[in-house]
């Protein structure tokens, strides 16, 4: 009886073939194979089967997954068969390990993850692959961790006290020895790092870093929230000073050097219940007929100098948070709410961008520029709303041509090819004052 | 229109003017970048989409962006809305900041930044003191800039994780003492342990595992985005309406357990 081969398969799949390659070679990470030892076990006799396989080689090789060790020998490129890269666990609790090294992610189950947290860098070591043809490995080594602080709620059973962290992707309790409880008790939830993760124990050991409050509890909730995510809720009282230090005045240096927009009609409009005004519009009409329109930002820069703990700690932040009951600013009160806060009849420095336009919404010319404007007019969303369906109202004339450039420029977008994606992230409102970020 | 486009309109006017004038003379420079869409995910999508009876064209950029603007108008108030939006923002890459240009896919600009909003942004920040300091041809700091665009962007990310994470409080908590309450909802995810659905109403997301599902095993087919029965052949599929009952809420992990309630 003739000895069965596979090569009737052969060409049907070369995307087959190669992974088929590929397990012979993570099988045996670190022996070198000619083609034709390839070809034997994988039970290729026929020589056509054989010029494919060779013809594969080759190209892993390019590709970089396997090197040429040797005249005719290919052998795995990763190192003995560990490859290193990044842990993502899964709501099961197995993980996947994407890597440079390879094309596929390697799957890594719970019980192989070896005190791994997601999002950590480790390596891997592959194991044989087997029929499913899933690349399968674990983790031997946590080269750096994403994190070491988490947070959770304090479960104590006689003796010993637990963590037990909100995340579903930490897969294992947090043991904290009493004398590092800093005070929590049972039921609280607390901010936690892990100190230390001795050989052979189930679970890693830490020390209380902050009590939040009782679980359960609204405003525990979502400063564990923040923490979770490794954002701030609150200034220290340093930064608040140092905030509170800057001054607003205006030198005549300010005034000489910043084009003046105090008497262009200019006006901000807003949600109803905004504080901070950050952006201000001026609208003129030009003797050529044409319009200057001043986009006006508040001029964050002129307060906040660059290499001060107040910039260190803004960059640290990087942005506002907005949860769904609360805004955690990225700037203290002092500059968010007053200096940079572009407020009706009040003299304000602007980081601004002027434009000419004709009626066709077209730029004739954009120039940046630092200003110092004074907003005439506060407006609400429905308060500009009601002056452009009416066409009444204090500023109509300047509203309603800026809505008609508006119209222009949106329509302009839309046909170059951008998408209309007013994507809200979800519907439940309470007191909900969060905003979207569409760009 | 309503007028927050008003708005919107010269914030992107502004934004994109700075980037280009920055832009075109090649100087170290903060750009917001919006990479091309994964066309695996858009074709995967494009499929799903088909069943209920819609279609993106995918032959150029234009027509893309401009089938999937008629498609979000199309399923405006339709129970697979959400559904439909959700995965074709996925399919979607995410903008972030740096400091190599590649343009902004979504909005169609070859050049963008955000100079807007520097109250509540950092990379507004940067952006505004880079164009001051080009403004008076002075040479700024860029050391280490495109580390602290990967910084922002990161911190961006973090920030909406957090806002989606108190949303399922207010979800959970909200769901707190309707347990045992049947509600309408839409299959919103679905994966090897269980479903997800959404209720109409409120919007709360919550999981119907598999192993309520007691009339039958389970298979997981991933590109159908359905969990079809193996004896009965029957199927819940992303999208699907279904009636559940609230079976248990865990404020603390913000988790919500459904079953079926028909």
């Amino acid at each position: 009886m003739p000895r069965k081969t596979n090569d009737d398969n052969l060409g049907r799949d070369k995307k087959t073939l190669t992974s088929g390659i590929m397990g012979v070679f993570y099988e045996n990470p670190n022996k070198e194979f000619n083609y034709k030892q390839i070809s034997t076990k994988l039970g290729y006799t026929e020589p056509s089967s054989r010029t494919l396989i060779n013809q594969i080689l080759c190209e892993l090789t390019k590709a970089g997954t396997l090197k040429e060790a040797s005249r005719g020998k290919f052998k795995l490129k990763a190192k003995s068969g560990k490859v290193v890269g990044t842990l993502e666990i899964t709501k099961t609790g197995n993980a996947f390990v994407t890597s440079e090294e390879l094309s596929e992610d390697i799957f890594v189950s719970f019980k192989n993850l070896n005190s791994a947290f997601d999002g950590d860098t480790v390596k891997v070591s592959l194991y044989a692959r087997k029929s499913s043809n899933r690349l399968e490995g674990e983790v031997v080594e946590v080269i750096r961790r994403a994190r070491t602080q988490f947070v959770g709620t304090i479960r104590t059973a006689g003796h010993y006290s637990f963590m037990i962290p909100d995340s579903q992707k930490v897969m294992y309790d947090i043991l904290i020895p009493s004398d590092r409880l800093m005070g929590a008790k049972e039921d609280q939830k607390v901010l936690v790092e892990i100190e230390e993760w001795p050989n052979g124990r189930q679970n890693p050991v830490g020390k209380v870093i902050e009590v939040l409050g009782e679980a359960g509890d609204n405003n525990t909730e979502m400063h564990a929230i923040l923490a979770e995510y490794g954002l701030p809720a609150k200034f220290s009282e340093d930064i608040e000073r140092e905030a509170n230090r800057i001054k607003f005045e205006i030198t005549d240096y300010d005034l000489k050097t910043r084009e003046d927009f105090r008497n262009a009609p200019t006006f901000t409009i807003d949600p109803a219940d905004a504080k901070d005004f950050d952006d201000a519009l001026s609208f003129e009409k030009l003797d050529n007929g044409n319009y200057r329109i001043g986009v006006h930002i508040a001029d964050v820069t002129h307060y906040m100098r660059e290499n001060t703990p107040l910039d260190d700690e803004a960059f640290n932040r990087a942005t506002s948070v907005y949860l769904v009951d609360r805004t955690v600013p990225m700037l203290p009160e002092r500059l968010c709410n007053f200096l940079c806060s572009l407020r009706p009849n009040e003299d304000k420095f602007c980081f601004s961008a002027v434009f000419e336009m004709n009626d066709k919404a077209e730029v004739l010319s954009f120039k940046p520029m630092k200003t110092i404007i004074s907003s005439d007019r506060r407006f609400a969303y429905e308060e500009a709303q009601e002056i452009i369906e009416t066409g009444k109202g204090d500023f109509a004339e300047e509203i309603l041509k800026l809505n008609e450039l508006a119209k222009i420029l949106r329509s302009a977008r839309f046909q170059k090819g951008a998408f209309n994606f007013e994507h809200k992230e979800v519907k439940f409102v309470l007191d909900d004052d969060a905003r979207q970020q569409s760009d | 229109m309503p007028v927050n486009n008003l708005i919107e309109e010269f914030m992107l006017l502004a934004n994109r003017n700075v980037a280009e004038l920055i832009g075109k003379k090649h100087k170290p420079f903060v750009y917001r970048v919006h990479a091309e869409p994964n066309y695996d995910k858009l074709s995967n999508f494009s499929t799903f989409i088909s069943q209920f009876g819609y279609s993106i064209d995918m032959s150029n950029s234009i027509s893309l962006s401009n089938s999937l603007n008629g498609l979000v108008n199309d399923v405006k108030g339709k129970p697979e809305q959400n559904i439909i939006e959700n995965l074709a923002v996925r399919a979607m890459a995410k903008a972030v900041y740096s400091t190599k240009n590649i343009g902004h896919y979504g909005l169609a600009f070859d050049f963008y930044t955000h100079f807007t909003s520097p109250i509540r942004r950092y990379p507004d920040v940067m952006t505004h003191r880079l164009l001051y300091a080009y403004m008076r041809s002075q040479t700024p700091d860029v050391e280490d800039l495109e580390l602290k665009c990967k910084h922002c962007s990161f911190k961006e990310q973090q920030a909406v994780l957090a806002e989606r994470s108190s949303i399922k409080y207010k979800q959970a908590e909200f769901l707190q003492d309707k347990i045992g309450d049947v509600f309408d909802g839409v299959i919103s995810g679905v994966q090897e342990y269980g479903f997800f659905v959404e209720l109409k109403e409120s919007a709360c997301e919550g999981l119907v595992h598999v192993r309520t599902l007691m009339d039958d095993n389970y298979e997981f087919f991933a590109e159908e985005y359905c969990l079809q029965g193996i004896e009965t052949g029957k199927i819940y599929r992303l999208g699907d309406e279904v009636k559940v009952r609230i079976s248990d809420v865990n404020l603390e992990k913000k988790q919500i357990d459904m079953e079926l309630a028909d």
